[in-house]
C-alpha cells in the first residue's frame, strides 16, 4: 500500500520529507466510523507525519442519465426489490442491449461491481475480512456467507441477462452506455473525466450524471471503496520549497476546493463547500454517509491473487450456468490468496 | 593513397596496439601468411564470443541457475532443487488436465502446443499459396505489400487491433457471423472462454503471413521457371507441380520459415497480453508460457517459478528448432 511504503521510506530510511509542520490531521475527516483513518495523514510510530493524502477517488455505485431515466418513467430504487423491478423495466425499453454495460474486458471493472455487492449485502466487515492474506483473512472465499451473496445477489442478475458481456474497451462501453445502449455503468467518481476525454459530439453534459448505491439492507453496514490521492516529497527534490508548498495548498481548504470543481474527486479536508462540487459529484460525497471507508480489495491483496480475480469473474460473468459455476470460481480466488 | 592516410582513424587508438594492427594488415616480413590469417580469425572472433558470453550464455545460464531457488539466490532464496519445475509442471494453469480435450482453459503448454498446431501450417501454407498465385500477377507487389503490413505493425498494436476485432458490437469477426445467421458466434470472443483462444491464433495468421509469403516469393524468384514450363508441357497437374517441384524446391526456405515461425509461437506474449490482459483471458483461456512467466516474474515476484517456465521454453524452442533441422536436413 501506498501508506506503507510512505512511512517505510519516511522514518527509517530517510528518503522522505518530514512534513509534520505542514499538517493538522483535525483538518481531515477522520472520524469514529470504521476505515475513516485511511482519509489521515501518513504517521509512524514517531508521531511525524510523512505524507498526505489530497482528495480522493470513490466507487460509489451505478451511474446513470437523468434524462434517460426521465425519458422512460424511471426512478433509483431505494430496496432490492425495486433494483430487480428498475433492472426489469430498463430491458423492456427497446434499443436497450442490457441493463447493466460490464465494462473492461481485462476485468477490474467487474471486480469493483463485485466489490460493491460484498460491501453491500456482506457489509463493510465482510469486505474488511476477505481483504488480506490467508493469516489475516478473517473470512474466505468459499464460506457460505460470501457464496451467498454471489449466489442470492449476483448470480440470479446474471441468470436474468442484467449483465452485458464484458466489452473489451472501457471506451466502447462508456459510448454505448451515455448513448442509451444500456442503462447503468458501475465505475468510479472519475467517470465524468472519461466522458469528456471520449470527443463525443455534441460535448456529455456532466448535469445529467446520476448516480445510487445498491440498495441497503437492514442490520448490514454497507461499505465504499476509497482511492485516495497521496503525496510526499522525496528529500532528494531540487525545489524543495516549491514541493512544500505545493503540498500545503493541496491539503488546503482552497486547494481540495479547487480540485473538486474539476470533477471525479471527493474532498478529504474539513471545510471543503459542498457548493465547489458538480452535481453527479455532490451526491457522491453524500452517498458516503453512514458508510464505511475501505480500500480497494484486489488491488490490496494484489500479486497473481488480482488476476486470478478479475479472470474467474469473467469466467462467472461469461458462464452459461453461473450457478453451476460458482463454487469452483469461489474455490480458485480463495486458492489464489497469498499465504 | 599513402599509409598515413588510409589508417588516420586508426591512428587515434593506442599506439601499441595499432603498430601490430598495422604491420600485421600489411604484412610483416616476420609474420607468415598462416598466422596473420589465425589472427585475423582470432582478433574478429574474440569480440564477438564476448558479447555471445555476457548477452547470450550469462543470462541463460543464470536462469536456469536460477530456477534451483525458491527466490532470489543473493538474499532470502534457498536451494530448492527441481522443486520449481515440479511446481510449475503441476500447476492446473500449465496442464489442466480436467478440462480435456475442450474447452479451454487447458493450460498454457497446451495453449502453446495449439499455437503451434494451427498457426504454424496455416501461416505457412497461406504464405506459399499467396506467393505462388501472386507470382505473375501484375501489381502483385503492391497486394504483397498490403499483406505484409501485418507484419510491419507491431505486434502490440497487433493484439490492439485483435480486441477490437473480435469485440461484439464493433469487431468484424462477431459482426460477420452475426450476418450469416450464426448467432452462437456472434459474441464477444474476447471474454469467451472457447474461443478466445482461436481468436487470437486465427487473428495472429493475419499478422504473421506476410512473412511466410514475402520469405517464399524471395524463394520462388530462386527456382528456374524454365521447370515450370517443362513440367505443364509434360501435362503434369498443377497440385503434381506444386508437390513434386515447387515445395520439395523450397524445402531451405520453408525450413527457415518453420523455424521462426516456431519461435514466434513459443515466445507468443504481446498479442496475448495486450488482447486479454495478464491474466490470460477468462479463466486463463488464452493463457500462454510467457504470460505465466510474466505473471511468476513481475506480478507475484517469484524469479524461481519464472526462471523455471524461462528455462522450460528455452528448453522447448532448442528442442523444436533441433527437431525440425534434423527432418528438414535428411
Amino acid at each position: 500500500m501506498v501508506t506503507s511504503f510512505i512511512k517505510a521510506h519516511g522514518g527509517a530510511t530517510g528518503d522522505v520529507v518530514d512534513v509534520t509542520d505542514l499538517v493538522k490531521p483535525s483538518d481531515f475527516k477522520v472520524g469514529t466510523t470504521a476505515g475513516t483513518d485511511l482519509l489521515a495523514p501518513v504517521t509512524d510510530g514517531s508521531g511525524k507525519i510523512w505524507g498526505g493524502i489530497y482528495t480522493g477517488k470513490v466507487k460509489p455505485g451505478f451511474w446513470y442519465r437523468q434524462s434517460f431515466f426521465t425519458a422512460h418513467g424511471l426512478s433509483p430504487p431505494t430496496t432490492w426489490a425495486q433494483f430487480q423491478s428498475l433492472l426489469a423495466s430498463i430491458k423492456a425499453i427497446s434499443g436497450v442491449t442490457a441493463p447493466i454495460v460490464t465494462g473492461d474486458g481485462v476485468g477490474w471493472p467487474i471486480s469493483d461491481v463485485t466489490e460493491h455487492f460484498i460491501a453491500t449485502y456482506g457489509g463493510a466487515s465482510m469486505h474488511r475480512g476477505l481483504t488480506g492474506n490467508r493469516t489475516t483473512q478473517t473470512v474466505t472465499w468459499t464460506s457460505p456467507s460470501v457464496r451467498a451473496v454471489f449466489a442470492n445477489r449476483i448470480v440470479p442478475l446474471l441468470q436474468a441477462g442484467d449483465f452485458s458481456e464484458p466489452l473489451t474497451a472501457d471506451s466502447v462501453a462508456l459510448t454505448r452506455w451515455w448513448n442509451g445502449e444500456f442503462g447503468l455503468y458501475f465505475m468510479g467518481s472519475w467517470i465524468g473525466t472519461w466522458l469528456q476525454g471520449l470527443g463525443l459530439n455534441p460535448a456529455p453534459d456532466l448535469n445529467d450524471l446520476r448516480v445510487f448505491p445498491l440498495p441497503e439492507e437492514t442490520g448490514i453496514t454497507p461499505g465504499v471503496v476509497f482511492a485516495g490521492d497521496y503525496m510526499f516529497i522525496p528529500k532528494y527534490t531540487t525545489r524543495l520549497d516549491a514541493a512544500r508548498q505545493l503540498f500545503s495548498f493541496l491539503i488546503s481548504v482552497d486547494g481540495q476546493n479547487a480540485q473538486i470543481a474539476q470533477g471525479g474527486h471527493v474532498a478529504t479536508r474539513v471545510g471543503v463547500s459542498n457548493t465547489s462540487y458538480p452535481p453527479g459529484d455532490l451526491a457522491v460525497a453524500n452517498s458516503l454517509q453512514g458508510k464505511e471507508v475501505l480500500v480497494d480489495l484486489d488491488d490490496t491483496v494484489g500479486g497473481t491473487f488480482q488476476t486470478t480475480f478479475w479472470s474467474q469473474l469473467k469466467g462467472l460473468w461469461t458462464s452459461p450456468d453461473p450457478a453451476g459455476d460458482l463454487d469452483g470460481i469461489l474455490a480458485a480466488i480463495q486458492a489464489a490468496v497469498p499465504p | 593513397m599513402g599509409g598515413g592516410g588510409r589508417f588516420a582513424d586508426i591512428r587515434r587508438l593506442p599506439s601499441a596496439f595499432v603498430d601490430r594492427l598495422i604491420s600485421w594488415v600489411r604484412g610483416h616480413p616476420g609474420v607468415s601468411h598462416k598466422s596473420r590469417v589465425k589472427t585475423g580469425r582470432l582478433l574478429f572472433f574474440v569480440p564477438a564470443v564476448f558479447l555471445a558470453i555476457f548477452f547470450v550464455v550469462y543470462p541463460v545460464l543464470q536462469t536456469v541457475f536460477l530456477g534451483f531457488f525458491s527466490g532470489d539466490p543473493g538474499s532470502s532464496g534457498a536451494y530448492s532443487g527441481l522443486d520449481n519445475y515440479g511446481r510449475v509442471i503441476s500447476d492446473p494453469a500449465t496442464i489442466n488436465a480436467k478440462n480435456l480435450p475442450w474447452p479451454p482453459p487447458l493450460g498454457t503448454l497446451l495453449h502453446n502446443a495449439l499455437w503451434i498446431g494451427i498457426h504454424l501450417p496455416i501461416s505457412l501454407f497461406a504464405g506459399l499459396w499467396l506467393a505462388l498465385i501472386l507470382r505473375d500477377v501484375r501489381g502483385a507487389s503492391i497486394i504483397k505489400s498490403f499483406i505484409f503490413l501485418g507484419m510491419v505493425t507491431p505486434m502490440i498494436v497487433g493484439g490492439v487491433i485483435l480486441r477490437f476485432l473480435l469485440e461484439q458490437g464493433i469487431g468484424i469477426v462477431p459482426s460477420f457471423f452475426g450476418l450469416i445467421g450464426v448467432k452462437s458466434l456472434d459474441v464477444n470472443w474476447i471474454v469467451r472462454r472457447q474461443l478466445t483462444l482461436l481468436g487470437l491464433i486465427f487473428g495472429s495468421v493475419w499478422l504473421w503471413t506476410g512473412f511466410s509469403l514475402i520469405v517464399y516469393s524471395a524463394g520462388l524468384t530462386t527456382i528456374p521457371k524454365d521447370y515450370f514450363e517443362a513440367a505443364r508441357v509434360d501435362g503434369t497437374s498443377p497440385s503434381r507441380i506444386f508437390f513434386r517441384i515447387a515445395f520439395p524446391l523450397l524445402k531451405p526456405i520453408t525450413l527457415v520459415i518453420v523455424v521462426m515461425t516456431l519461435l514466434y509461437e513459443l515466445k507468443i506474449f504481446d498479442v496475448v497480453y495486450v488482447a486479454v490482459g495478464p491474466d490470460g483471458g477468462t479463466l486463463g483461456s488464452a493463457d500462454v508460457l510467457a504470460l505465466q512467466m510474466y505473471r511468476y516474474g513481475f506480478i507475484a515476484f517469484n524469479s524461481g517459478l519464472a526462471a523455471a517456465v524461462a528455462s522450460l521454453l528455452t528448453l522447448m524452442t532448442l528442442f523444436a528448432t533441433l527437431l525440425v533441422l534434423r527432418r528438414m536436413v535428411k
